[in-house]
C-alpha cells in the first residue's frame, strides 16, 4: 500500500506539472499566432507596396516595349516598338491613342477592350521563373588565381590568366568538352515554369481606364489575380502560369477553396496616370558659370558639352533614367471602384 | 500482548524530517515554475503586444503614406486638422503691372484651386485645362516651353527673344513692350548700347476659357499654368503637379528693372529680357520688403531662388533643381500643438534646404541664409509628422509613435516613414525607417471632396 500511494503522489506531480508546461505552451502559441496574424497583414501590405511599383513600372515600360513579333521582324524587318500610350507624333492617329508602332498602326486592336486597349485588363501573378531568359551561372570566379603555397611550381600561380570562358551558361553547352549550342533556345528562351516557393504570394492586374489612366489592384495572396470565381471560370484552362493548370482547375475546382484565399488575400486599388512628359535630356550647362559682371555669358556650353557627353558627372542620361514616360499621379482608392468616373464619366472599373 | 501491525504506526523523526525538506522542495519548486511560467506568460504577452504595436504602426505608416489625412484630415472638416487649405489672401503685389492687383492670394498644397487659382486677376486657367492640354493634347504648341533655354538674364538676347510668345500676362495684359532701356553699369542692351523701348508686340485678348479657340489660341498658356500653380500650391505641389519635363521658369510682362530695389523681384531687366525665376512674393513682416524665393545670386539681396545653384541663371527643370536642393511638404502638427502660422506654412512652402554635400543652408523668414548645425535638426522637426500610435494606453505596454516626412530631391518624391517604440520595461529606444511608394499630392487632392482641382 505505501508503494502504491508514493507512485500515486508522483502521478500527480507529474500531472501537475504537465498541466503547467501544456498551458504554457498553448499561451505561447496562442499569442504568436496572435502576433502572427498582424504579420501576416504586414507582409501583406508590404507585398502590396512591391506590387505598385511593379505595376507603374509594367505601364511605363509597357508604352514602349513588349509589342515586337518575330512575324513582325519577318515583314519589315523592323524590331515593333510603341510609342507612348499617348502618341505625341501625330494625335490624328488613332486620335493619339496608343501605343502606335513605328508605322503608327496600333499594337492592339482598337475597340476589342483587350489589352492594351482601353478597357482591356493584363493580370500579372509575380511568381520567379525557374531559370530566366540568357540565365548565366552565378558562379564567382570562373578564373580565379592560383594562391596556395603548395602550389607554388605551377606556372599558373599567382598569375590572372582568362583560360575558362567567363561567363557560362546555366543551361549546358557542353563546356569544357566540346562546346555546342544544342540547348540555345532554352537559353535564350529561359524555363517560364514558376518556381514553387514563390508562387501564390502577389500579383497585380491594371485595367486600361483611358488613354493614359489605369486603374492598379495590387495583390498579396493565392487568388493568382482572378477577381472572383466567375472571371477564374471564365479564363478556361488556358490562363495559369506557365506549366501550371490554369482557370479552375488551378484552384482544384474548389470555388471554397478560391473564396478562401480571397478573404485570406490582401488587394489594394489604386488609379494611375501615364504621362509622356521625361525629364529633359540636359539643360544643366547651356552657360558657363560666370558672375553677371564679367563678360562672358556665352551660350556655348550645350556646344561644348551635349547631350551624353561625359565630361562631367552631370551631364549624362543618367540623371533622367526614364525613356519610357512618367508617372503623373498615384491615388489610393478606398475599394474597388464601381460607378462612373468623376472626371471621365467612363465605367470605372477594375 | 504485543500486538504486530501490518505496517509501523508512526515514523521516525529522521523521516518525518525527511519528508518534510522534500515536501518543501516540491512546494518551492512548484512555486518557481509556476512563478517562472507566469512571469514567462506575461514577458510573451508584453513582447507580443510590443510586436502587434510595431507591426501596427507600420500599418499606420503605410495607410498615411496612401491617405494623408495628418496633412489634410478628409473627415473632419475642423480648420486646425486642414491647415493647408488655407489661402494667404492680402500678400503685397508690389509694382504691379497694368491691370494687375495690388494685392495676391498664395495657397498651400491642399487648397482648392477654385479659392486661390481663379478669377481675372490670376494667371492661368486652373488646372483642368492643363489636364486636358497636357495630358492628351501634347502636339499642341501652346504646351511646349516659348523660350530658348541657352538664354539667361545675363545674356543678350543675340537669337532673339522667343520667350515673348508665351509671356504670362494677366487676360487683359496683350501688349508686351519691347524696352532696350538703361541699366547703369551696363548701359543699355538693345538696339545696340541705345536702349530705350523700341518696339512692342500685341498678342490680343486672351480667348475665354473652354471656347474653342482658347486651345491654340492663348499665348503665355505653358508661363501661366506655372506661375498659377506656384503661387497656387508652393513649390512641391508645383512640381507634383507639372509634368516632368518642364522648365520652371516663366517670363512676365515687361517692367523696368530697379537695381536698388528687391521689390520687383519679377521683373525683367531693363533690356525687357527674360529674368528666368519663378518669384513667390510675400511681405518680411520685419523689414516690410517683399520677399520672394528669386535669384539672389547675381542681385545680391534678401531673397532665394527656385532655380539656385543654376549656373548663369539659365532656366532649369526638376533635375537640375533638385539635385542640392530638397522640398518637403510642411505637415499640420495639429495634434502636438506645434502648427506653423499661415504666414510660415506660406513661406516654407516657398523655400527649400540646400544640402551641397558639405552643409546645409536654408533662408529665413528675415532673407538672411542660416548655415549652422542645427539647421538640419530643425528642419525635419519642422518637416517631419510625429503621431503617437495611441493617445491612451497601458503602463505596461510600449510607447510607440509614427513619423511621416514627404520630400523631393534629385528627382524623386520620396515617403519616408519611421516607427519609433519605448520599452517601458527596460527603457531600451529602438526605431525601423523604411521608404515607400503610395498616393502622390495630386493624387491625395483627387481623394478629397471629388477633387480639390475643380
Amino acid at each position: 500500500m505505501r508503494g502504491i500511494t508514493r507512485r500515486g503522489t508522483v502521478l500527480i506531480l507529474v500531472a501537475g506539472i504537465s498541466a503547467l508546461v501544456v498551458t504554457t505552451a498553448v499561451a505561447f502559441l496562442t499569442l504568436v499566432q496572435r502576433g502572427s496574424s498582424v504579420s501576416a497583414r504586414v507582409l501583406g501590405e508590404a507585398q502590396c507596396r512591391t506590387m505598385l511599383h511593379a505595376a507603374c513600372l509594367y505601364v511605363l515600360e509597357g508604352s514602349r516595349l513588349g509589342y515586337d513579333t518575330p512575324a513582325f521582324v519577318k515583314k519589315t524587318g523592323q524590331h515593333r516598338e510603341g510609342h507612348g500610350w499617348i502618341d505625341v507624333r501625330d494625335m490624328n492617329a488613332n486620335n493619339g491613342v496608343g501605343p502606335l508602332d513605328q508605322f503608327k498602326e496600333p499594337v492592339f486592336a482598337p475597340g476589342s477592350r483587350r489589352w492594351p486597349d482601353i478597357g482591356g485588363v493584363v493580370v500579372c501573378p509575380m511568381y520567379r521563373w525557374t531559370r530566366p531568359p540568357c540565365a548565366i551561372s552565378p558562379r564567382m570566379a570562373y578564373n580565379p588565381i592560383i594562391a596556395d603555397d603548395e602550389r607554388r611550381g605551377d606556372p599558373r600561380w599567382g598569375r590572372p590568366y582568362l583560360t575558362q570562358p567567363d561567363p557560362l551558361p546555366v543551361v549546358d553547352n557542353g563546356w569544357p568538352a566540346e562546346v555546342h549550342a544544342r540547348n540555345w533556345n532554352a537559353f535564350l528562351n529561359g524555363d517560364s515554369t514558376p518556381s514553387s516557393a514563390t508562387m501564390g504570394r502577389a500579383w497585380f492586374r491594371i485595367r486600361r481606364h483611358s488613354a493614359s489612366r489605369f486603374i492598379v489592384t495590387c495583390g498579396a495572396g493565392g487568388t493568382n489575380g482572378f477577381r472572383d470565381w466567375e472571371e477564374v471560370l471564365a479564363a478556361g484552362s488556358n490562363k495559369g502560369p506557365a506549366g501550371t493548370l490554369g482557370g479552375p482547375e488551378f484552384f482544384d475546382g474548389n470555388p471554397r477553396l478560391f473564396d478562401s484565399l480571397l478573404a485570406a488575400e490582401v488587394r489594394t486599388w489604386y488609379e494611375i496616370q501615364w504621362s509622356a512628359a521625361v525629364v529633359p535630356l540636359y539643360f544643366h550647362y547651356f552657360v558657363t558659370w560666370d558672375s553677371p559682371d564679367n563678360k562672358g555669358h556665352l551660350p556655348y556650353s550645350y556646344i561644348a558639352q551635349s547631350v551624353n557627353s561625359s565630361q562631367s558627372n552631370r551631364e549624362t542620361n543618367r540623371y533622367t533614367p526614364n525613356p519610357v514616360g512618367t508617372i503623373s499621379y498615384i491615388q489610393r482608392l478606398d475599394g474597388p471602384p464601381s460607378g462612373k468616373h468623376p472626371d471621365t464619366g467612363l465605367s470605372w472599373d477594375w | 500482548m504485543n500486538r504486530h501491525l501490518p505496517f509501523p504506526a508512526g515514523f521516525t523523526l529522521v523521516e518525518m524530517l525527511i519528508a518534510l525538506a522534500a515536501g518543501a522542495m516540491i512546494v518551492l519548486t512548484a512555486m518557481v515554475g509556476f512563478r517562472t511560467a507566469t512571469q514567462s506568460l506575461t514577458a510573451a504577452n508584453r513582447m507580443s503586444v510590443h510586436n502587434e504595436m510595431i507591426g501596427v504602426a507600420m500599418l499606420a505608416g503605410l495607410d498615411e503614406i496612401d491617405r494623408w489625412d495628418e496633412w489634410d484630415d478628409r473627415h473632419d472638416t475642423r480648420p486646425e486638422k486642414r491647415p493647408l487649405r488655407q489661402v494667404k489672401s492680402d500678400v503685397p503685389n508690389p509694382e504691379p503691372a497694368p491691370g494687375e492687383a495690388r494685392t495676391r492670394r498664395l495657397g498651400l498644397p491642399f487648397t482648392p484651386f477654385k479659392s486661390v487659382w481663379s478669377g481675372t486677376q490670376h494667371y492661368g486657367r486652373g488646372w483642368q485645362e492643363d489636364e486636358r492640354m497636357w495630358a492628351v493634347s501634347a502636339d499642341n504648341p501652346l504646351t511646349w516651353w516659348p523660350g530658348c533655354a541657352a538664354e539667361t538674364f545675363a545674356t543678350d538676347c543675340r537669337f532673339g527673344r522667343s520667350a515673348l510668345f508665351g509671356v504670362s500676362r494677366l487676360p487683359d495684359q496683350h501688349v508686351v513692350l519691347i524696352d532696350g532701356g538703361t541699366v547703369t553699369d551696363r548701359k543699355a542692351w538693345q538696339p545696340r548700347d541705345g536702349g530705350g523701348v523700341y518696339g512692342q508686340i500685341d498678342l490680343g485678348k486672351e480667348p475665354a476659357a473652354g471656347s474653342a479657340s482658347y486651345r491654340y489660341e492663348s499665348p503665355g498658356w505653358v508661363y501661366n499654368q506655372i506661375r498659377g500653380l506656384g503661387e497656387s500650391l508652393g513649390w512641391y505641389g508645383m512640381m507634383d503637379y507639372l509634368p516632368a519635363h518642364v522648365l520652371y521658369s516663366y517670363v512676365g510682362t515687361h517692367r523696368r528693372y530697379r537695381r536698388d530695389s528687391q521689390a520687383n523681384p519679377e521683373a525683367t531687366d531693363a533690356a525687357g529680357r527674360p529674368i528666368f525665376t519663378l518669384r513667390s512674393p510675400y511681405e518680411d513682416p520685419g523689414s516690410g520688403k517683399a520677399q520672394a524665393n528669386l535669384s539672389s545670386r547675381h542681385y545680391a539681396g534678401t531673397h532665394y531662388n527656385l532655380q539656385y545653384w543654376c549656373y548663369g541663371g539659365a532656366p532649369h527643370a526638376i533635375d537640375w533643381l533638385t539635385y542640392y536642393a530638397g522640398f518637403a511638404v510642411q505637415p499640420s502638427h495639429w495634434r502636438s500643438g506645434r502648427g506653423q502660422s499661415l504666414d510660415e506654412l506660406v513661406f516654407h512652402h516657398r523655400n527649400f534646404i540646400n544640402l551641397n554635400g558639405t552643409g546645409c543652408e536654408e533662408m529665413q523668414p528675415n532673407g538672411s541664409i542660416a548655415n549652422n548645425r542645427e539647421l538640419m535638426t530643425r528642419y525635419l522637426e519642422r518637416t517631419a509628422d510625429i503621431q503617437p500610435l495611441m493617445d491612451m494606453r497601458p503602463a505596461d505596454w510600449p510607447d510607440c509613435a509614427v513619423t511621416v516626412g514627404r520630400y523631393l530631391r534629385n528627382c524623386r518624391f520620396s515617403n519616408q516613414v519611421k516607427v519609433t517604440w519605448m520599452d517601458p520595461v527596460t527603457g531600451g529606444m529602438a526605431e525601423l525607417r523604411f521608404n515607400t511608394m503610395g498616393t502622390t499630392l495630386r493624387g491625395a487632392r483627387r481623394m478629397r471632396e471629388g477633387g480639390l482641382d475643380r
